[in-house]
């Protein structure tokens, strides 16, 4: 293959990714306007779960079994430690004050618990599980987390559209108030935004997984998994669905080009500079939309 | 029969200008004891902890300033820190060092200007040290304003954050690459140890600088932008301009930092990266965003915790200070959101009141439990 290729290639691959997480991110935005600086931990939990669950089935139950075992778990571990965050550490902050520094504090201390925790218990490298043997060539994979991200954003949207927690979530992010008014339920739409922000992040922990066959140090956490997909999120339009996809895209070939044509080292230059140059010159992101300034 | 003990606020108190006086000199006696103490000591860790703590007392201060009194997060200030810590490095490696050179050995000028043997410093040690931080502060301080002008009107809130943390990364990343070999050609017997007092003094002196600034017209200027842009704005206030000004004098003082963390011992370009920002920002959430006496307590505090408790701790904890600074950023966000301090500056009448407080705390215990043993 030539670098042309390669690049895009690992380039559509690793976006496809940083799509799925920063899909994580602008969720949460959209609805309580607060940047979730621990999604990549909870990224590592869903990452973490799946290791161990597969480690523990290996030889007890065929591939398939543990697959689904696994996936599921890592699922459900994802969404109890997001919902316990929001209740414990979020929630408080968020009725006692709608100033917009705290809530990003509070996340980032989030973040450092987890990490510190994961890095106690596991610092070393660990090898994925391989949970798809038919996926032997970089294209296979290539087509595999494209059909994985687009099967999520579809999904996403017809949740947000068509279902009526869908629309009364969207109700939640246009109007907190007037939406109570209207008899919805806050706090519920609050945390079933952060639950289906979790299930994104266990899947993206697989998707993960299955891109990177070197695997993942849980001390990587927020810097590798979280930062570059979070400014992913960022160019796309934080806050918008299809904006989240187009910016990890982006970001995504960015950085693999980057590699591909021996930049690698000059990768984080990349990254952050597009995201400098697109917040200057659009803050609101690609797709964004702006948002007018209230008095 | 129990006797519910009324709870009574102590009254704010007014001390007279002659206290005031002498309480002032008291405590500059103290200070100065201890400064002394802390340079005779025999200990090789306790002058190090200390330059420690006056290093990043100043750039944590100068973080307040952006984020206490301006109102804006930023979370690139590592990256400020850090084109400090290059400017100076590049001065002494590449300027000062070979201009020394004709006229004396390598070692002769490490003797010079660190003073690796005996405790003194040198006249022109302390001068090239002065002058190398001050230059540092300067061009850090212009870097700070052309990013201020690209960046502060266009950008509020969680945007500026976000993008402040790219430039941060950005500059790590530009030094980590543009200067390949790290900073490892400046010896690592350069470490600057013996004297406490040259920290302490620019220490003291950014105080005082930072004081005069908040209190000034711009510094009122920035506190009534903090608490609301569009009245300021309206009441005839340059948001714009002196936004920029606060950025460009933070910028400044977190270059000084930097500029002196060079002289303190040879670093790596990732050390500056987020989790220095983030280390700065716990300091002053910590102390209370806007108040720099609080800075000024939690910074040492934390540095303390750093090298004298943790190191007692398991391995893999004092490995992870992470861990324990989650959880003390979560539980000053919980449980007392304005940190330390507040916004409250330490003043002689806010001493004073705050004696009285203690005293009347200790005689409702006191009472409560005579009235005990009474009943």
């Amino acid at each position: 293959m030539s670098q042309f290729t390669t690049g895009l290639v690992n380039g559509v691959s690793i976006g496809a990714v940083f799509a799925l997480i920063a899909l994580g991110y602008t969720m949460i935005y959209g609805i309580v306007k607060m940047i979730n600086f621990a999604h990549g931990e909870f990224i590592v939990v869903g990452g973490f779960t799946m290791y161990g669950m597969n480690k523990l089935l290996v030889s007890k139950v065929p591939l398939w079994a543990n697959a689904t075992i696994s996936i599921i778990t890592a699922i459900v571990a994802c969404v109890v430690v997001v919902l316990i965050t929001e209740r414990l550490a979020y929630r408080p902050l968020r009725k006692r004050d709608n100033n917009r520094i705290n809530p990003l504090i509070t996340a980032i201390g989030v973040s450092y618990i987890l990490y510190g925790i994961f890095n106690l218990i596991q610092s070393s490298q660990l090898k994925p599980p391989a949970f798809f043997p038919f996926l032997e060539t970089r294209v296979d994979k290539m087509i595999f987390l494209l059909a994985v991200t687009t099967l999520c954003l579809v999904l996403l949207t017809l949740f947000y559209q068509k279902t009526k927690l869908g629309i009364a979530t969207r109700a939640v992010s246009e109007n907190a108030d007037a939406a109570k008014l209207m008899g919805i339920n806050n706090d519920f739409t609050i945390a079933l935004t952060f639950a289906l922000a979790a299930i994104m992040a266990a899947i993206s922990a697989l998707l993960f997984y299955t891109y990177n066959d070197t695997g993942m140090k849980f001390s990587d956490g927020t810097l590798l998994i979280g930062l570059i997909p979070f400014a992913a999120a960022v160019v796309g339009g934080i806050g918008s669905l299809p904006g989240a996809v187009v910016g990890g895209f982006i970001i995504g070939m960015v950085q693999e080009m980057a590699a591909a044509f021996g930049l690698s080292k000059w990768q984080v230059l990349f990254i952050y500079g597009i995201l400098v140059l697109v917040l200057l010159l659009k803050p609101s992101g690609i797709v964004g939309r702006k948002e007018g300034e209230k008095v | 029969m129990k006797n519910k003990i009324k709870k009574t606020q102590a009254p704010k108190k007014h001390v007279s200008k002659k206290t005031q006086l002498i309480s002032t000199i008291v405590a500059i006696v103290l200070f100065a004891v201890v400064s002394v103490l802390i340079d005779g000591s025999s200990s090789l860790m306790l002058p190090k902890v200390f330059n420690k703590i006056c290093i990043f007392s100043i750039a944590a201060l100068s973080l307040n300033l952006v984020c206490g009194n301006l109102g804006e997060l930023v979370l690139g200030h590592g990256g400020f820190v850090l084109i400090g810590y290059v400017v100076s490095y590049l001065l002494t490696n590449y300027v000062i060092f070979p201009a020394l050179q004709d006229s004396m050995a390598m070692s002769e000028i490490y003797n010079v200007i660190y003073n690796v043997h005996g405790s003194e410093l040198h006249a022109a040690g302390y001068a090239i040290i002065i002058g190398n931080a001050i230059i540092a502060a300067l061009i850090t301080a212009v870097f700070g304003y052309i990013v201020g002008v690209i960046v502060l009107g266009r950008l509020k809130g969680d945007y500026l954050a976000i993008v402040t943390l790219g430039f941060g990364l950005v500059f790590v990343c530009l030094v980590q690459n543009l200067i390949p070999n790290g900073f490892t050609s400046l010896n690592s017997s350069s470490k600057l140890t013996g004297t406490p007092m040259l920290f302490a003094g620019f220490l003291v002196l950014t105080v005082f600088l930072l004081t005069m600034f908040i209190k000034s017209r711009f510094g009122r200027g920035i506190i009534a932008i903090r608490e609301d842009a569009i009245a300021a704005e309206s009441s005839g206030i340059p948001v714009n301009k002196y936004k920029i000004l606060a950025f460009t004098v933070s910028a400044f003082f977190a270059g000084l930092a930097g500029g002196l963390y060079c002289h303190f011992g040879p670093q790596t370009a990732v050390q500056f990266n987020q989790d220095l920002s983030i280390l700065l920002l716990l300091y002053i959430v910590l102390g209370g965003l806007g108040s720099f006496t609080g800075t000024l307590i939690a910074t040492p505090l934390l540095e303390i915790l750093n090298s004298y408790v943790l190191v007692v701790l398991p391995a893999s904890f004092s490995n992870n200070p992470k861990i324990i600074y989650g959880i003390l950023l979560i539980c000053i966000m919980l449980f007392k959101n304005k940190g330390i301090m507040g916004t409250n500056e330490f003043g002689w009448d806010w001493f004073y009141t705050l004696l009285d407080k203690i005293k009347l705390f200790f005689k409702r215990v006191f009472k409560k439990r005579k009235s005990e043993v009474a009943s």
